[in-house]
């Protein structure tokens, strides 16, 4: 199997935070979504990815070279957007053009200004005019612009209206048609990865907690609402998370292991997540 | 590194109407007293605040983090910046030269020499600031330039009031024959060292 | 070594429900199948690809592969490497056999139902001839 994206062990100490054992392995042609609360080491593991920000230990492979290793020649492959945009703000995007096609080898100057028309985007309006969802969408235009084979999102949807946020997740489906390309997403809109990514990984205080295909995340687990009493018989192996409130309980379990017949609701990818943190501080 | 430069030009176009319209002036006194020295010194001086104008608008825009997802690297980062201030300054110098030659009256030598003077002291300038800034930004390498620039004088002050009179015209003389030595010298220690601030840096 | 048509991809029509109990890769699986069995689709016809159905269900590759190879390995389909996935040759025994599992499985959940509120073989027998008849 050939990953586009691999992450082994990976560890990042500051004062008062701690990335710590991160192993994160993305196939070529998937969709990864990278969720986890504000906080929770998203930014600093892709800026790790990114070599923005150096690693205590572990490996970073990209395209199966180490991220340290020319990077130059990995950087033409990879799109990145990133939650603050960084573009020069008196520009305009003919501007940006000019600048973007001396940069990338493989600048497609046509390519670019397609998607900016797709976009609506003024290519006369300097950056400084533009609203945070065309600043969003120019990023995602330039990191669609050269020959990427891998789009690494940080949070790329927020802050942008629903109708917005659909026409870039088909952007996205769109890319991955060709199964050379790979997307890393992170986000903490949760109901967006659910749609589009094969796989979720999530992070919370710096660890890893789960990372698995979507499919079996949604299949497996289910919502158990019972009362206290019933809830004593349920074999404990296959809880991994409670709820309580003054009416009964709320147990995130393995749904397919369940005897008996209870009411089992469907978990959302949302609700597997807030389960697991609060098994966490249980 | 194109594009880099490219970008810098491209921010500093709608900056540098002001320092355009200042020139035209010395520009006019020059050809007034026929003599360019005044326009020579501006000139190099806005060509080593422009390179630090055009860092403090990648600063404000978070620029160096986006680059770096970029196939650029941290030394082109560096060096497209002493790029920069080397077409600035060497413009100037022609620029300023040029004009000696063809519009002002004296020896061209001594304007050739007053000018390279002039063009050295920028590019050490530059170097000496430059560093300062890659460690600790924009704000605080503009304080610092101020205490440089202020240095020298306060230096001569000192030096009077302890009853010191300057080196003499000997010494001077070998000075300004190791300049461009110097300056060489400086720009180079001045660019190692900037390198490797930044391959640690953390973005 | 059997020809297929390489012609356009089939029109499909394939609807998928989030909140069925059952696994979306299970509804395409017998959403296909049905239309294999049904004639809908015929032996050689090329299927949309893997991809580009995630993408128009809007699901995740994973669960379009898996039923695909669900429906290959049944003998429903075959997948060519670099060419994409066919309706394979019809195989009534297969097919047959299919379905006949299929009952065998409706029979069992009756009968299981059946023992549970205390029906007797001989009443569920009389009620199968009904309807059987009734059609």
């Amino acid at each position: 199997m050939e990953y586009a994206l691999k992450l082994e062990n990976v560890t990042k100490e500051y004062k008062d935070f701690k990335l710590e054992h991160v192993n994160i392995n993305l196939p070529k042609g998937a969709i990864m979504g990278f969720i986890g609360e504000n906080g929770a080491g998203k930014s600093t593991t892709i800026k790790l990815i990114m070599d923005l920000i150096s690693r205590d230990e572990g490996t970073i492979t990209i395209f199966g070279k180490d991220n340290r290793d020319d990077m130059k020649s990995i950087k033409e492959k990879i799109g990145v957007v990133m939650d603050e945009s960084a573009f020069p703000e008196n520009l305009n995007a003919v501007e940006f053009n000019s600048i973007m096609k001396r940069i990338y080898k493989t600048w497609g100057e046509n390519k670019f200004y397609e998607l900016l028309g797709k976009f609506s985007i003024n290519r006369n309006k300097p950056v400084k005019k533009y609203s945070r969802g065309m600043r969003m969408k120019l990023s995602i235009a330039a990191a669609l612009s050269h020959n990427s084979e891998l789009l690494i999102m940080d949070e790329a949807t927020s802050g942008l209206d629903p109708i917005v946020r659909e026409e870039i997740l088909d952007i996205f489906m769109d890319f991955i048609q060709d199964e050379n390309h790979s997307i890393f997403l992170s986000s903490h809109i949760i109901s967006d990865l659910e749609k589009i990514c094969d796989y979720i990984t999530f992070i919370h205080g710096g660890k890893i907690i789960f990372s698995e295909t979507k499919d079996d995340l949604l299949d497996n687990y289910g919502i158990l609402k019972c009362s206290e009493e019933e809830f004593k018989k349920i074999d404990s192996q296959i809880v991994k998370g409670i709820r309580r409130n003054k009416f009964g309980i709320e147990a995130l379990i393995l749904k397919n292991e369940i005897k008996g017949s209870y009411v089992v609701d469907k978990a959302s990818i949302e609700d597997i997540m807030i389960f697991h943190i609060k098994e966490q501080v249980q | 590194m194109k594009g880099l430069i490219i970008k810098d030009f491209l921010n500093l176009k709608k900056h540098s109407k002001y320092y355009i319209i200042l020139m035209i002036f010395y520009f006019i006194l020059g050809i007034a007293n026929e003599d360019f020295i005044m326009f020579g010194s501006m000139i190099i001086v806005f060509s080593a605040i422009l390179p630090i104008t055009a860092i403090s608008y990648d600063e404000k825009n978070n620029w160096d983090s986006y680059a770096l997802t970029m196939p650029i690297s941290r030394k082109d980062l560096i060096v497209s910046r002493y790029i920069l201030g080397i077409i600035l300054l060497i413009s100037s110098f022609f620029i300023t030269v040029l004009l000696n030659v063809v519009l002002g009256s004296g020896s061209y030598r001594e304007s050739i020499l007053a000018s390279s003077a002039i063009l050295a002291v920028g590019i050490i300038l530059m170097s000496v600031i430059f560093p300062v800034i890659f460690k600790y930004g924009v704000e605080k390498g503009r304080n610092f330039m101020l205490l440089i620039v202020l240095a020298p004088t306060g230096a001569a002050m000192l030096l009077s009031k302890f009853g010191l009179t300057l080196p003499d015209k000997e010494v001077g003389k070998i000075l300004l024959y190791s300049l461009p030595l110097i300056t060489v010298a400086v720009f180079t220690v001045s660019i190692l060292i900037s390198v490797s601030i930044y391959k640690k840096k953390e973005f | 070594m059997d020809i297929y048509n390489i012609t356009m991809v089939v029109e499909m029509k394939i609807i998928i429900s989030n909140s069925s109990g059952q696994p979306i890769y299970e509804q395409i699986v017998s959403q296909i199948k049905s239309m294999i069995i049904s004639g809908e689709l015929n032996e050689g016809d090329l299927l949309p690809s893997m991809r580009l159905l995630a993408k128009e269900l809007r699901i995740s590759v994973i669960t379009t592969k898996r039923a695909y190879e669900e429906l290959e390995k049944e003998g429903f389909i075959v997948s060519v490497t670099g060419k994409g996935s066919y309706v394979a040759s019809k195989n009534i025994e297969l097919i047959r056999e299919q379905q006949l599992k299929e009952i065998e499985n409706h029979m069992q959940s009756m009968s299981e139902l059946a023992s549970s509120c205390g029906i007797e073989l001989d009443e569920l027998i009389e009620m199968m001839t009904l309807i059987y008849k009734g059609e």
